[in-house]
């Protein structure tokens, strides 16, 4: 079992602590939250919302459902059942475009549920996840009841999980995941408007969004939020109204934000690698023949995720990650626009995002969070060998520990791309050899079928872990 | 000038304690809601601000 997993009794998801009037549990494979008499409360009422029904229907929310009594030792008023999410992932491991998906879901909700009186309290990007590449919002005890003559309490969150990020990534092309990973609420906005240069004041929503954001927190720094929020109120009933239009405004800046990737060596990798046509088709169909029975692929190193694509077309449920920024952002659009079962997310398998937020199990990493049956290892041993120095032995220990079947390749010392690679390191890394990596291979996994590409600079096995077997 | 003069009253006319929400919306963000708010925000900001100055010239008239 892979720890943050739930046993056979009732374990609390670790990070659901925040709110006193809800707490996400796992029963075996449900997934379960308790709530307070209060959130019980306001479920009852959002639930019989029309806006709540269809977005449920159209995949935009979670679907849930109140179950009759908590799990045996929970001491909740009431019980709700939401639909597993296949795999968690987080916003610092997104591509722009789906911190971008994900942060016009976030506004469309909010502003469908306004249309209705319901508020969302918050706009945590943690709160929207993945049924492949299409985004779902979870968290359902955010939805209130609207307080009249309210704000959005969630404006300010919303930009510094959303909106901050993706400026900076449009603006200046800085990438957002590392800021994300070390700030897990987001990026200040004190931030945002000293990175930006003076040139990027006349973009859209700098000025406000940024600027004067920046000068109104500033002169408020010691002012309770919640006695402004009091006099706002006090001061009219245009809640509702306010709240739309910046939405609003938010929702068409949000879309006319575009980031232009500068070209990527990877992106035109498919139209430059040092496959032939034949090495290329057999790949593909030694790849097919061996995911079929598999329910759940990683696919490390994806690339622009062609495999990806052909493993969902098996029936497969993909996670495709890769290092690269651009080739992940590619990928998502390509799953997005063709409805592919593939989560495409931004992630180095030589340097993983660690656990984060309290106690490090708040948000634990990629590798607590998926259960693959196969691992998908194309191309990619040369890199972290050569490339990246690690010693061929532990990439084998690492692959290991995941305890799934392998479909991974080893590319000759002779290829190209392997010469270009030795061509810039002073050591010669006799370790990267075909034999020994035969040998290692087999000290943990049972070789079940090997195809020597026709070009003879590649060769592709599948392998099964030896324990499973035993 | 006169903007800062009014804006830092109806600021540290605000200082009280601390009342917790899920999440802290900030001060300054609300304010910046109703200043991009459309008419409905002008109209609260307005109404808020009127409050305000009227609020310390009455405190002026009194002692």
């Amino acid at each position: 079992m892979k720890p943050g997993r739930p046993t056979a009794s009732v374990v609390y998801d670790p990070a659901s602590f925040r709110d006193r009037h809800g707490r996400v549990f796992y029963d075996g494979d449900r997934v379960l939250r308790g709530l307070s008499s209060r959130a019980l409360e306001n479920w009852r009422r959002v639930s019989s919302c029309r806006f709540f029904q269809e977005l449920v229907d159209e995949g935009k929310v979670v679907r849930t459902r109140e179950v009759a009594s908590p799990a045996e030792g929970v001491d909740w008023e009431g019980a709700l059942e939401h639909e597993r999410i296949p795999v968690i992932s987080y916003p610092y491991e997104w591509p722009f475009s789906m911190l971008k998906a994900a942060a016009s879901l976030q506004l469309e909700v909010t502003r469908r549920a306004l249309s209705e009186g319901i508020a969302l309290r918050d706009a945590s990007a943690y709160n929207i996840q993945w049924i492949g590449a299409r985004p779902v919002f979870i968290d359902i005890p955010s939805f209130e009841p609207l307080r009249a003559g309210g704000l959005w309490t969630g404006y300010r969150q919303f930009c510094e999980m959303f909106l901050y990020p993706l400026v900076l990534q449009a603006y200046r092309g800085i990438d957002f995941q590392p800021m994300l990973r070390g700030n897990p609420d987001g990026v200040p906005v004190a931030t945002v408007a000293r990175i930006l240069r003076v040139g990027d004041r006349l973009k859209k929503g700098v000025l406000t969004h940024v600027d004067l954001h920046a000068l109104l927190q500033r002169r408020s720094q010691r002012v309770a939020s919640m006695e402004v929020a009091s006099d706002i109120r006090e001061a009219g009933a245009h809640g509702t109204e306010i709240m739309d239009h910046n939405l609003r405004g938010l929702q068409g800046l949000i879309a006319g934000l575009r980031w232009n990737r500068s070209g990527s060596h990877w992106t035109a990798y498919e139209s430059t690698n040092t496959y032939s046509r034949d090495d290329a088709a057999l790949k593909e169909n030694f790849v097919r023949e061996h995911v079929r029975s598999a329910n759940v692929v990683l696919d490390l190193g994806c690339n622009t995720g062609r495999f990806s694509m052909t493993v969902a077309q098996e029936g497969c449920s993909v996670v495709a990650v890769d290092s690269d920024h651009a080739v992940v952002e590619r990928l998502f659009q390509d799953a997005s626009e063709r409805k592919a079962n593939v989560l495409p997310l931004v992630w180095d398998v030589a340097s993983p995002s660690p656990g984060i937020g309290w106690c490090g199990a708040e948000r634990p990493m990629l590798e607590r969070r998926i259960d693959p049956d196969l691992i998908l290892v194309l191309a990619l041993i040369h890199h972290l060998v050569v490339g990246r120095n690690i010693p061929l032995e532990e990439v084998i220990e690492y692959l290991a520990g995941y305890q799934a079947d392998l479909v991974i390749e080893f590319v000759e010392r002779d290829d190209p791309m392997v010469r270009t690679l030795l061509a810039g390191k002073d050591q010669e890394f006799a370790d990267y050899d075909r034999s020994r990596f035969e040998s290692i291979l087999e000290r943990t996994f049972v070789v079940t079928a090997v195809l020597p590409l026709p070009s003879g600079l590649r060769r592709l096995y599948h392998c099964r872990p030896k324990r499973r077997e035993s | 000038m006169k903007f800062r003069v009014i804006g830092g009253s109806f600021l540290t006319l605000l200082l009280a304690p601390v009342a917790l929400a899920y999440v802290d919306p900030n001060a300054g963000s609300l304010i910046l809601q109703l200043i991009l708010g459309g008419l409905g925000g002008l109209l609260v900001t307005w109404k808020l601000f009127w409050h305000r100055i009227r609020g310390s010239r009455n405190k002026d008239t009194h002692r």
